[in-house]
């Protein structure tokens, strides 16, 4: 008996010397493992906030929104806005050794517009980039078809990152991004453990943060891993047993729960995302601009806001909120109230009218119902339907909901088949996702309201295509009361970025100074004393 | 006995070809993985390109056997989602899979099998009555709450061990502490059928006459029970086993998601969820050839066991 408490004791030990916590290294658990970490082929939100900390664009955006130079010293446009000339910074190493110059930046360019899908507003086939001059080793000359006013945040994005030129060349296609990556970043790409796990480490070289970082390298913490930890529950566990420092993986639903732990810190934070109903103009009853308003009037964002999102995420007015860039604060003054009495007002005024007691009016022997499609496979948007249906029945419509999984939802949605859909999309840069949302050429696949005009169509092209800010600020201020003002779309909700870290990581204060907490801080920043 | 070989050897290739144009078919009418992976960034135009690109736009029927024949060629093409090949991403997660399914299966024998026998010899005793409360326990437990069970007891209250992941090297303590939670949590629950079905088995062939005859001969209780009486109950154990193999697999899937094991389990649901075709036709095809070789030594071990059976 006595042996067998011994070896229990042994063991208890053991075990406990194993769960020690590593002060040199930061633990971030992940929801989802990237795709790939090649900037130039990933689409994915997960594979953009990890390749950000390995490779870096050109610019970048600073606390305002403002494009800063980050690889270089300077940029010069000519006067007809056809030509811009970059110097770039001396002496920043790649994490290979090789220092950074023009070539690289023409071969990562070149790349970027051959491989990438989300190459569409720089290449010179929609007017961007057709030419790349080196004339020396630290100037690059970009020689642009037709003016791009927004080029500079699109050359901010991580996408077009900056590789070395020899590695891209000597590197076979299937190892980049997977068991390679080569970059500028403060941190290096050291492992990726198919489905467990990516290893970086810090880049000793790395001196070159932006001003507003108050560390300009190299990143304070020695080892950063990446855990993909993809069912929430076990996320839970993981940081309520002190196996993850950070992470951004956690459903609104646990927010409560973590927040009432004392070792761990939650923070949120407005995004750029934006759930939104659309009302499909190919169907005859919600065709009518007041049948659309009755939805409108009926819908109430906050409830939807508090229920389906647990209160992590707000209310909006507008099809671009506050987080993306080019938001129109005016909208929020001709957005459709919630009041259902105004809806129900509505439906009688247009005849429709619940004369057998049902519950659901109707007109001409028609029923008032409609169908709802939106996704199923998580679960704000599924609750969000229900939500939905219940608001809509009270003022007399039925609404019959549809969930499916995200790939059969959209080929629903491109086909038509729904009256209205609750969608989201994420974008950080107003103009090309309104373009995307709403533009005509949209209609048959990502304008889910199948709807437009040429005068909206003129006032995309014009936010983004003139040369004077003012004009653009104003076309694009158009578009979104445009949008707003005809009820096909109705905005939701914004859901919020939450984090978790425990108390004991250092970094964190200053990383919330910035609005959307960029990868790049969190690399230099975080760290444990 | 050559020709049973031949002839289940042979029926390998209709299973399996059985198997992968059901999978082709199904996840072929059930969503666009080009849509899936590109739906709110590329217009309609860009999405047909891509489709183009991974040959989506041909008809099924053409897409299956130039999979076909690709795959006997040993090509089984190229992720959509990652862009890396299929054999690839199978070889990088193989591995942890037949880790935990076999210490699984291990948990599985070497708890059922003492505890089986035990509690048919010793009937309706202490012992007996818990372990059958405890069979009927582990048997109805679903994977998922058990493996967050075992999670909140020994990770997040006792500290004892890591919540999820997969460590290093399994012959290394500090590999082999992320394999124990999942694999008792898959291994478990089939030790309570296991224990059920071998005292339930236990209990009619100790009271065969040749048990008797051989207790008579004064053989030795162990003697008996091991030699004789076990050795006859095998036969409907590895009948058993036999069967469960495919759902070990299926549990792994579970299992998997649950304890972020990187094994080929989770592989497949990350790729269905993407629509990633090649990918979960790649998987259920290793897995299917899995659980058919494993079927086929289960047969022959009858032959190991039991002389009487003969396979012409």
């Amino acid at each position: 008996m006595k042996k067998t408490i011994v070896f229990l004791l042994i063991f208890l030990v053991v075990l406990s010397f194993s769960a020690a916590a590593d002060n040199g290294k930061i633990i971030v658990g992940i929801g989802e493992e990237p795709d790939t970490l090649d900037p130039n082929q990933t689409t994915r939100f997960h594979s953009y906030m990890i390749l950000s900390h390995v490779v870096e664009p050109l610019f970048t955006l600073d606390k305002d929104y403002n494009v800063i130079p980050l690889l270089l010293e300077s940029y010069d446009w000519s006067d007809d806005g056809l030509k811009m000339t970059v110097n770039l910074k001396q002496g920043i190493k790649f994490h290979n050794g090789a220092e950074l110059t023009a070539v690289d930046v023409k071969a990562s360019y070149e790349r970027y517009f051959a491989m990438s899908p989300l190459a569409n507003y720089l290449p010179a086939k929609n007017g961007g980039i057709y030419q790349i001059d080196t004339p020396d080793k630290y100037t690059v000359v970009f020689h642009f078809k037709t003016a791009k006013p927004l080029a500079l945040y699109h050359m901010a994005d991580a996408h077009v990152s900056i590789m070395p030129e020899e590695w891209l060349s000597n590197t076979e296609a299937e190892k980049i991004g997977r068991t390679e990556l080569i970059g500028t970043g403060p941190l290096q790409l050291d492992e990726w453990v198919s489905g467990d796990r990516i290893v970086m480490s810090r880049f000793d070289d790395y001196n070159h943060a932006p001003d507003f970082i108050s560390n300009p390298g190299p990143a304070k913490s020695a080892q950063m891993i990446f855990r993909v930890v993809p069912e929430d529950a076990t996320m839970m566990a993981e940081l309520m047993a002190g196996n993850v420092d950070f992470t951004f993986d956690v459903p609104p639903s646990s927010v409560k729960v973590l927040e009432s732990k004392p070792d761990l810190r939650v923070e949120t934070a407005p995004t750029y995302s934006v759930q939104y109903l659309a009302m499909n103009m190919q169907k005859s009853v919600i065709k009518d601009k007041d049948m659309r308003l009755a939805v409108a009037h009926a819908v109430n964002k906050e409830q939807i806001a508090k229920a389906a999102w647990f209160g992590v995420g707000k209310k909006i007015d507008g099809l671009i909120n506050k987080a993306t860039i080019g938001y129109w604060p005016g909208v929020k003054n001709i957005a459709y109230q919630y009041d259902p009495e105004i809806s129900k007002q509505i439906l009688s005024d247009l005849g429709w009218e619940d004369n057998d007691g049902d519950g659901i009016r109707e007109k001409d022997g028609q029923k008032l119902e409609l169908t709802l499609i939106t996704f199923s496979n998580i679960d704000q948007w599924r609750k969000a339907g229900e939500i939905v249906q219940a608001q809509l029945a009270k003022i007399g419509i039925k609404i019959n909901l549809e969930t499916a999984e995200v790939g059969a939802t959209y080929d629903r949605a491109e086909t038509g088949d729904y009256d209205i859909g609750i969608f989201r999309n994420t974008w950080w840069l107003g103009q090309p996702y309104l373009r995307f949302l709403v533009h005509s050429s949209g209609i048959g696949s990502s304008n889910y309201g199948q709807w437009s005009t040429p005068e909206l169509d003129k006032n995309i092209e014009i936010a983004g295509s003139s040369m004077s800010l003012a004009e653009r600020t104003e076309a694009l201020n158009e578009v979104q009361k445009t949008v707003v003002e005809s009820g096909v779309w109705v905005p939701l909700v914004s859901n919020s970025n939450i984090f978790v870290a425990k108390d004991d990581v250092v970094g964190v204060d200053e990383m919330l100074t910035h609005p959307w907490w960029p990868p790049l801080m969190r690399a230099l920043l975080l760290h444990k004393e | 006995m050559f020709q049973y070989i031949l002839r289940r050897t042979l029926l390998i290739i209709p299973i399996l070809l059985g198997v992968t144009i059901l999978v082709f078919s199904l996840m072929h009418i059930s969503g666009d993985p080009v849509k899936l992976t590109y739906g709110t960034n590329l217009t309609a135009d860009m999405l047909q390109q891509k489709r183009q690109e991974l040959g989506l736009d041909k008809p099924i029927v053409e897409q299956y056997f130039h999979w076909l024949i690709n795959a006997l060629h040993g090509d089984l093409g190229l992720s959509i989602r990652t862009h890396s090949g299929v054999i690839q991403l199978i070889n990088e997660r193989v591995w942890a899979t037949l880790e935990l399914t076999t210490i699984a299966l291990l948990i599985t024998l070497v708890v059922s099998i003492p505890a089986g026998i035990i509690s048919a010899v010793k009937r309706y005793t202490f012992f007996d009555q818990v372990a059958r409360i405890f069979a009927l326990f582990w048997v109805s437990m679903p994977y998922f709450w058990l493996g967050l069970i075992f999670m909140i007891i020994f990770s997040i209250n006792l500290k004892l061990l890591p919540v999820s992941g997969r460590g290093g090297a399994i012959w290394t303590w500090e590999g082999f502490k992320y394999l124990i939670l999942p694999s008792l949590t898959l291994g478990l629950p089939p030790a309570a059928l296991f224990m059920r079905m071998i005292r339930s088995n236990m209990l009619e062939i100790i009271n065969e006459d040749y048990v008797r005859t051989a207790r008579s001969k004064g053989l030795k209780e162990y003697t008996v029970v091991l030699k004789h009486a076990f050795r006859n109950a095998l036969i409907s154990v590895v009948t058993l086993l036999g069967l469960r193999i495919p759902w070990l697999f299926g549990g792994a899937v579970i299992t998997e998601t649950v304890f972020a094991w990187p094994g080929m389990g989770r592989l497949l649901v990350d790729s269905i969820m993407k629509r990633d075709y090649p990918v979960v036709q790649g998987v259920v095809l290793v897995i299917a050839i899995l659980v058919v070789i494993s079927n086929i030594i289960v047969d022959f071990a009858y032959a190991f066991l039991d002389p009487r059976i003969r396979y012409n």
